[in-house]
């Protein structure tokens, strides 16, 4: 089924010649066969996906034709959907039963998807490689030895090895886009504002944004199309039109000016990954795009700015568990005290409650100026750096993550270290502009080979126009239909 | 700057979080590499500008005043650790004096 685009699914379902009945059952039995070595998965629920599905076969039936009609989609545990858990992966919200679908969710079930289970994640979203998730870890299927990146882990493990045709996933600094580029999917970050937020866990409010991950660019597109616009439940959505995707996705690069910023091309890069994104350039260039060297002189600042700007917002968004209102409570609690410092204590680990530690410190008397205030207005330049580069290029082009995927427990022991790995996808979340990252080939590690993902960033409200060029990357560096051999690596 | 113990305790008191005093010692060092990481951004010059604090559209929003049906009591307080009569119950608050 690899080989198949959403929109084949969904009219092979809406002409009668399959059933969402028989699209779910097949995804479920790849997962029933592969999750336990894979860990992409937190929750599965067979009975309810199918029933899902009948319901899309009855609407079917009485007449109606639906641009998902019997689409599959993994949900990261970070996001509500009603009959699931909602986790987090964290202890805090084992047993949480969310009383709403996340507005995502209800766009995706009324274009005829099915919800096939909830992918796992590092914790809160806080993470670069899904070893924080509180349950267990999730594997990269190109090499099981390896993580599959972070935040968005799970969602990312499932397209690549096919257990999912697509899936949803959340990204605040890089959490969708850097898991799709360690695994060879396509990860789209929209614009702040592009796609509701309600029913996504908060972990930094001025931050998330919710995107598809997929096997391929048109399916990214397709998602896009039916996910987003303006939310009455999400105040911060905007209500200008959605630019669709689908419609232009073949119009091509030709006389599009793509930015190459230096910052982004560093020695701090691996030599073979940035050969790959300079061929995805070439092949720009092939189609008809001119290729432009500008700057983005504030580049260093993004992570250390990120990393307070995420933080404070984390603190404050975390404070919310409690004990009190939902989530766990410390059953050893004899006053109120004990409700909130031993619940906290006991069911955050040990990330979260790093980041929340570093938040609290930054909003606190006496360091707010030196840390929150300042990282607030280093944000300006980071986004001023941007609008100026946009009066010059259309899109910019770079890579995703510095390294292909690295080893599970490689850089575990170091905070910092970690938090590198989204250095080249945080400066787009501060700005508030989308991102994609599309597979532009492979590296040779250890004798593996590993995908390697090309980043396009653009203005805001530009995802149709960096789908087209994503479109050209992978059409001509990448073979979407290709499955990892995890299934023979492991045996 | 230099991360005491003391730093650690009053901000993870502020944030309702204890550790052991066994695991004191790790936090202490891995927090005061995170500072001392991000504080680099003390170098960068910032005469005239001005904070950011979201990158969306700036505006108020408004909406048509209209009754809609909310979540029942029952299904949103269907997840709390507690409750009693539709009601969040925890313990005693205020001391007996």
């Amino acid at each position: 089924m690899a080989n198949r685009t959403l929109s084949a699914i969904a009219s092979d379902v809406n002409g009668g010649s399959s059933t969402a009945r028989a699209m779910t059952s097949h995804w479920l039995d790849r997962m029933a066969k592969w999750n336990a070595s894979l860990g992409a998965y937190l929750a599965v629920d067979r009975e309810r996906s199918l029933a899902e599905a009948d319901a899309i076969d009855a609407r079917i039936r009485a007449g109606e034709r639906l641009p998902l009609a019997g689409v599959p989609v993994a949900v990261k545990d970070n996001l509500h959907a009603q009959g699931f858990p909602t986790t987090c992966a964290s202890r805090m919200l084992e047993g949480f039963r969310p009383p709403y679908d996340a507005t995502v969710v209800t766009r995706l079930k009324a274009a005829g998807a099915v919800v096939l289970g909830k992918t796992n994640l590092d914790e809160f979203a806080m993470g670069s490689s899904t070893e924080n998730s509180a349950f267990h870890v999730c594997r990269n299927p190109w090499d099981t030895t390896r993580i599959p990146g972070g935040s968005s882990g799970g969602s990312a493990t499932a397209v690549a090895a096919d257990l999912a045709p697509c899936a949803l996933g959340s990204d605040t600094g890089g959490s969708i886009r850097q898991p799709a580029a360690l695994t060879g999917t396509v990860g789209l970050k929209t614009t702040y504002g592009r796609v509701s937020r309600y029913g996504l866990v908060a972990f930094a409010s001025s931050l998330d944004q919710v995107g598809p991950m997929t096997r391929r660019v048109e399916d990214a597109a397709l998602l896009h199309d039916v996910i987003a616009g303006h939310d009455p439940n999400d105040a911060t959505t905007s209500s200008r039109p959605v630019g669709l995707a689908i419609p232009s996705l073949r119009q091509g690069v030709k006389g599009l000016r793509i930015g190459i910023p230096d910052e982004y091309f560093t020695d701090a890069v691996d030599p073979q990954v940035r050969a790959r994104v300079e061929a995805a350039g070439k092949a720009l260039e092939g189609e008809g795009a001119t290729l432009h060297r500008i700057s983005l002189p504030h580049t260093a600042h993004a992570i250390p700015t990120y990393y307070i700007v995420a933080t404070s917002e984390a603190s404050s968004n975390l404070a919310r568990y409690d004990g009190v209102h939902y989530g766990q409570r410390n059953p050893d609690a004899i006053d109120i005290n004990g409700v909130y410092f031993g619940s906290r204590s006991k069911y955050l680990g040990k990330e979260v409650k790093r980041r929340i530690l570093l938040g609290t410190w930054c909003l606190s008397s006496g360091f707010y100026d030196a840390f929150y205030d300042r990282a607030l207005r280093v944000r300006s330049l980071l986004k001023a750096d941007f609008d100026a580069a946009f009066t010059k290029v259309d899109l910019v082009l770079c890579p995703t993550t510095p390294t292909a995927a690295f080893k599970l427990g490689e850089k575990v022991a170091d905070p910092v270290q970690m938090y590198l790995a989204d250095i080249l996808t945080g400066a787009c979340n501060l700005a508030g502009i989308p991102g994609v990252s599309v597979p532009c080939g492979t590296v040779s590690v250890d004798g593996c080979d590993l995908p390697v993902g090309a980043q396009l960033m653009g203005p805001n409200w530009s995802e149709a126009l960096l789908l087209r060029a994503a479109y050209v990357i992978e059409a001509k560096c990448w073979d979407p239909s290709r499955v990892p051999t995890f299934a023979e690596a492991r045996s | 700057m230099n991360i005491s113990k003391e730093d650690v305790v009053r901000t993870l008191g502020l944030a309702r979080l204890e550790v052991p005093e066994s695991d004191l010692p790790a936090l202490i060092a891995e927090f005061g590499a995170i500072v001392h990481y991000v504080e680099s951004i003390s170098a960068v010059k910032l005469d005239g500008v001005e904070p950011l604090s979201h990158g969306g559209e700036a505006r108020d929003v408004f909406r048509d005043d209209v009754v809609v049906t909310p979540l029942s009591t029952k299904d949103a307080m269907s997840n709390a650790p507690d409750s009693f009569n539709g009601l969040f119950r925890v313990p005693r608050v205020i001391a007996e004096s």
